[in-house]
């Protein structure tokens, strides 16, 4: 059992780094680490319909699939996220998220914090959320990645608006976020500590409870090795919302004084199988129709053929894109 | 707990029916109760041949993504349609209405190698 000190805060590379040390330490390890703003989705979530686009695009929050179950979440810097990675204990207790909350839960207890597993496997205080958590079981590899948030002092109402989805938009089979009520960990504190207190704190007690012999940070190795799988897969378009089930997408929009509907069908992989769109500038929006079929279903796909045809040269999103999102 | 005697099963908690060289690939009743609400399957590897123990496609209960197994290898010929729209039917009819893939049985031989019901049940200490 391995506890890696994870300095860094880009989504990108601390998601590549759980999945690169799953690969490498077969006989588990913590990671404490924390993203700057950053929505993450559940494995067969999809994205765009939990995101509001427009909020998560002009406030700069990225928006990063993770590889284990369960609905949305927001990092910032108020957050502190954990991963535990153990071997599989018991072949028949195929689910046991106490094993991992526990030692969790009581760091929080030891702190004067009367925080409980709740139904959901998440940690709450009284009926307000402050943990969520999720996990990935590699049964051929015998290791279990359990990860959880625990809100400290995070900004929420900005963690509100990123994961307030605009209702009717999208329609799917994929996984549903469950909405909780949150609160921050620090105003429930009986003494005041800042995250990074907080942090080596928790740190402390889970290297005691799990007996962790070695605690190290990346080599120089490592790090390439990580930002290569960053690059390669946690930055793509193609993995954080390509890897979305199909879905239907409908809005009403304005443009030019005019009101609109859109109509699309993306399969999987973010392929526009079907798009429709009604408007009384049939000029623009024939050529949209006809080059949008077999493109994906990406922002930055979008607004540079939004732009190619309203010959719109600026640097931002085109504010007819937000229309299709 | 429901263990029926014609199927064979694996430590992974997969059940399998065999009629001819085709082998019907569900899990057990015991793991969609250890699992809780079924919420989504994943299978992309329709069409492909794939060896015993390779990883077929992942599925999804409360917040816990699992690997799922081929239990023999073989050619994935069918994926249960209606999982995409009902992935519920796995906890409800686990050997029937909620069997996940078919498989054209490459080397039926390895069915050996597989559990019968009683061995399978003592496994879960059931």
């Amino acid at each position: 059992m391995i506890f890696i000190f994870n300095p860094y805060s880009n989504p990108y590379f601390n998601l590549a780094a759980e999945e690169f040390l799953l690969n490498q330490i077969t006989t588990g390890f913590i990671m404490l680490w924390q993203n700057d703003n950053t929505v993450v989705v559940g494995k067969h979530q999809n994205a765009l319909a939990e995101i509001n686009f427009k909020h998560v695009y002009e406030n700069n929050i990225k928006v990063v699939r993770r590889i284990s179950g369960g609905g949305t979440v927001f990092h910032d810097k108020g957050n502190l996220n954990f991963s535990i990675a153990l071997p599989i204990e018991n072949e028949n207790k195929i689910v046991n998220f106490i094993r991992f909350i526990s030692p969790v839960i009581s760091y929080l207890n030891s702190l004067g914090i009367k925080a409980e597993p709740s139904g959901r496997n998440d940690i709450i205080v009284g009926d307000l959320k402050i943990s969520g958590n999720a996990e990935h079981h590699f049964r051929k590899e015998k290791l279990i990645l359990h990860h959880g948030t625990l809100l400290f002092d995070s900004d929420i109402e900005n963690l509100g608006n990123a994961i307030k989805a605009i209702p009717n938009r999208y329609s799917d089979m994929s996984v549903q976020s469950i909405r909780s009520k949150v609160t921050n960990i620090r105003k429930l504190m009986q003494f005041d500590m800042d995250i990074n207190k907080f942090s080596e704190g928790l740190a402390q007690h889970l290297i005691q409870h799990f007996g962790v012999r070695e605690t190290r940070g990346f080599s120089c190795d490592e790090t390439d090795q990580i930002e290569a799988l960053a690059v390669t897969k946690y930055e793509t378009d193609e993995w954080n919302y390509g890897y979305s089930p199909s879905y239907t997408f409908r809005n009403s929009f304005e443009f030019n004084e005019s009101m609109g509907n859109i109509f699309l069908e993306v399969a999987r992989d973010s392929l526009i199988t079907k798009v429709k769109i009604e408007h009384p500038d049939r000029n623009l929006f024939d050529n949209l129709e006809r080059i949008m079929l077999g493109k994906k279903h990406f922002p930055s796909k979008i607004d540079s053929i939004i732009k190619h045809f309203t010959h719109n040269n600026t640097s931002h999103l085109s504010p007819l894109t937000f229309s299709f999102f | 707990m429901n263990f029926p005697s014609e199927l064979k099963y694996t430590k992974d908690h997969e059940w399998v029916k065999v009629n001819g060289d085709t082998a019907t690939i569900g899990v057990t009743d015991f793991a969609q109760g250890e699992l809780g609400d079924i919420v989504f399957l994943d299978i992309s590897s329709h069409g492909q041949s794939l060896s015993k123990e390779s990883v077929f496609g992942t599925i999804e209960a409360v917040k816990t993504v699992s690997d799922l197994f081929m239990p023999v290898s073989g050619e994935l010929i069918e994926v249960n349609p209606s999982l995409d729209s009902a992935p519920e039917s796995i906890n409800t009819d686990p050997y029937g209405e909620g069997w996940i893939i078919k498989v054209k049985m490459s080397n039926p031989a390895e069915l050996d190698s597989l559990l019968d019901a009683t061995a399978y049940k003592a496994l879960t200490g059931n």
